[in-house]
């Protein structure tokens, strides 16, 4: 207010805009007619100037004739009368001048005393303030007879001027009048537009939105200012609907993500939340705008995210957490939070938008599928523990229907020898038992005891075999050995080329063995890739030797059908067999021979369906170890005994 | 009164020729072979009243000699079979073809006899 008044500028742009222009236009006739009035009066002054000075010029001028009479004769009367009736009513006072400027004769319209000589000579009119005079020479004949002097009032001037006041004045409340009636004139035109778009402007709320428009009155600058207001306002309806439309439809999207989207403040209050967080505090949006996460969680969380949320706005980088949080129901809820530095569109305001995931069912699950791995691992080596014992138990009951068979096999062969034999017996107690002794019953005699002793050998042999497969002795000697004999001996014996093509590369090897343990060994081991190549079109078994200095090494390969990784880890165990006819021996009792017997070695590469390749070492003879040979020759034996 | 005639069947040489030669003793006319194919030629060839057969041989066991002598002979020998074993699947399967007796290994021989005895008499009586 102060201001205001301390300033009537200011408190002129604070007057109504009619105010305004009836201040402006009424200043600006009043000034205009200020300056038409000085002019007038200029020009009225020099015009009434004009006047006096042809007045005074022609008054003087005709008494100047007349009153030279009287001064030359000297007659004082008529020349005041002269001076009496010669001037006009405007006339204040007539005076006749001796050329030495004594007074001769005077007249005075208010009977003054007549005054002193002016002195000014030059015939000129002189004005003053509210009278003009005149010093006029009066000459006769060139001769100087006096002067006459002459003053006028300026009355009837300054009545003029009177008049032209209160004309003036009159003409400045005419004009004030119109001025009035203008401005109201000009307001209407004015003020309507105006006040239309003022109002409609006022009216505008971002609220209720822009859906109000001015008032078109008349198609001058102002209708054109509507127009461009009203289309202002289409864009700015537009603009505001389309932006309503966005934010709607981020506010859907957000609200459609059933993650947990928020904004928060430098003061960790909410300034953006959507439905999926609202549900799960069960707070309206509306209300959790504004309020901070501090009720949510619990002290030392809370705690523990606006340190995050600081950390966020100091370092300006995303921040990823878990929390925990209590649902409206009371459950308790974890959340894997991203944390986004984010600078609002249009402002420099730092916020942080989040977004957090619910885990809490994955975290479950994860708890879950530990637990039951765990149960499941137990269960699994439960089961693995049950299925090697039935496992075990299946071998077992494997290896005894296995001895059960071997030794059915072996009843079964003893038993045709020993049913031969009890036969032949009650054959011959039966002829010993009949009266007639004669020379046919002496043959079929010896015959039936030539039976009996070839099934007793049989039985022998039955046995025999049984133990040379089963048993390996260990009483006996080793001594100088030839390889190529073992060899040869086996491979007749085996029958190799019954089924397949060999090929040997056999050296004359002496080693300190067993003939008949190694002879034993290279059976069964030919028996073994006999058996691998059966059936096969290309079957080929290969023997090999080499040599070098502390070891003698036998190569046996076949193109076979070879064996599996199981077999080839269980190849020595004793009774497990692939074969329905073995015994599953043979190769613990070549272990046997080869390690326990000789110090060599025996090793097995298999491939199946490409073959199988058993490599032998065994150390050669060297003379430090030979011994006595004993009286018996092994090698004979060992051919007896085939 | 004719002799009885009975087929050997045996792969065994020593079992097979022992045992016609104590049959052969005992009065009856005894002929052996060593498979079962000979013994389909045999019984084709001649009248047998007995035919005592190993149930496992090699080539045509016992039992599938006997469905074969079986279905092509136009007469019906009576069967003994010998076995090693007490539980059998051919064993099974002789019972279902129809067999007389099941004789273990080793054969006891006197009571081979008197089966033989008392079947050949059993048939005497009933025909």
């Amino acid at each position: 207010m102060i201001n205001i008044v301390a300033n009537p500028f200011g408190l002129l742009l604070k007057a109504s805009f009619r105010v305004k222009v009836a201040i402006y236009t009424f200043a600006t006739t009043v000034i205009a007619l200020f300056i038409a009035a000085i002019a007038f009066l200029w020009l009225l002054n020099l015009s009434m100037k004009n006047i006096v000075t042809v007045d005074l010029r022609g008054t003087t001028d005709q008494l100047n004739t007349s009153c030279a009479a009287s001064i030359r004769f000297g007659d004082e009367i008529t020349g005041a009368e002269y001076l009496n009736h010669g001037g006009n009513q405007q006339v204040l006072s007539a005076t006749l001048y001796l050329p030495d400027g004594s007074l001769f004769a005077h007249y005075d319209r208010e009977e003054q005393s007549a005054p002193k000589f002016p002195g000014q000579t030059d015939g000129e009119v002189h004005f003053e303030w509210n009278r003009a005079s005149i010093l006029r020479p009066m000459q006769e004949n060139g001769e100087l007879i006096g002067f006459l002097y002459m003053v006028r009032d300026l009355g009837e001037i300054y009545e003029r001027y009177f008049t032209f006041a209160w004309l003036f004045l009159g003409l400045l409340f005419a004009v004030l009048a119109l001025t009035l009636l203008s401005t109201t004139w000009l307001h209407g035109f004015l003020r309507k537009p105006i006040q239309e778009l003022a109002h409609a402007a006022s009216k505008v709320d971002p609220e209720k939105g822009y859906s109000i428009r001015a008032k078109k009155v008349g198609e001058d600058e102002l209708g054109t200012l509507t127009d461009v207001f009203n289309e202002m306002m289409d864009r700015i309806q537009s603009h505001e609907m389309d932006m309503r439309h966005s934010q709607e439809r981020l506010r859907q999207v957000i609200n459609l993500v059933p993650h947990m989207i928020f904004a928060k403040d430098r003061d960790g209050r909410l300034v953006l939340a959507n439905q999926s967080m609202a549900d799960t505090l069960g707070i309206p949006v509306e209300q959790l705008i504004d309020s901070t996460a501090s009720k949510w969680y619990s002290r030392e969380e809370y705690q523990k995210i606006r340190s995050h949320d600081i950390e966020v706005f100091k370092t300006d980088r995303p921040h990823f957490s878990e929390e925990v949080l209590i649902d409206h129901e009371g459950n308790q809820i974890r959340l894997q939070t991203t944390k986004i530095p984010f600078v609002q569109s249009g402002t420099s305001h730092n916020v942080l938008l989040g977004i957090s995931i619910d885990v809490t069912r994955a975290k479950l699950a994860e708890e879950a599928l530990r637990n039951s791995n765990d149960e499941l691992d137990l269960r699994v080596k439960e089961r693995t523990s049950e299925l090697r014992e039935a496992v075990a138990r299946m071998e077992r009951q494997e290896r005894l229907a296995l001895v059960g068979r071997v030794s059915g096999n072996i009843a079964h062969e003893l038993r045709n020898p020993l049913g031969a034999i009890r036969q032949s017996i009650y054959y011959l107690n039966m002829i010993f038992e009949t009266e007639d002794f004669d020379v046919k019953n002496l043959k079929m005699i010896r015959k039936h005891m030539g039976m009996i002793e070839s099934e007793v050998d049989a039985s022998n042999h039955v046995i025999t075999n049984l133990l040379g497969t089963t048993q390996v002795d260990r009483q006996r000697k080793k001594e100088k050995t030839d390889l190529s004999d073992v060899i040869q001996v086996s491979v007749q014996r085996v029958w190799v080329d019954e089924w397949a093509k060999l090929n040997m590369d056999v050296d004359s090897i002496l080693v300190w063995g067993d003939f008949l343990q190694l002879r034993q060994l290279m059976i069964n081991l030919l028996e073994n890739a006999k058996t691998a190549v059966k059936n096969q079109s290309d079957a080929t078994i290969w023997i090999d030797t080499k040599f070098d200095g502390q070891s003698a090494f036998i190569h046996i390969t076949d193109n076979g059908s070879g064996m599996s990784e199981e077999t080839l880890t269980r190849l020595f165990e004793p009774l497990y067999t692939t074969n329905p006819q073995g015994s599953g021996l043979g190769l613990s009792i070549c272990q046997e021979i080869v390690e326990e017997r000789h110090g060599g070695t025996i090793q097995f590469e298999s491939q199946e369906g490409t073959g199988t390749q058993v490599k032998v070492t065994l150390p050669l003879f060297s003379p430090q170890e030979e011994r006595p040979l004993g009286k018996e020759n092994l090698h004979t034996e060992s051919f007896a005994d085939l | 009164m004719e002799k009885k005639a009975i087929l050997v069947v045996d792969d065994h040489y020593s079992l097979r020729v022992s045992l016609k030669d104590i049959l052969d003793a005992k009065g009856y006319n005894v002929r052996s072979v060593s498979n079962g194919f000979d013994a389909l030629k045999e019984c084709d060839a001649n009248f047998f009243d007995l035919v005592i057969i190993d149930i496992r041989m090699p080539g045509i066991n016992g039992v599938e000699s006997i469905r074969q002598i079986k279905e092509i002979l136009d007469y019906a020998p009576k069967f003994f079979v010998v076995t090693a074993y007490a539980v059998d699947e051919l064993r099974e399967e002789a019972l279902r073809l129809g067999v007389e007796e099941f004789l273990s290994k080793p054969i006891d021989v006197q009571l081979l006899i008197k089966r033989i005895e008392r079947m050949f008499s059993q048939k005497r009586t009933s025909s």
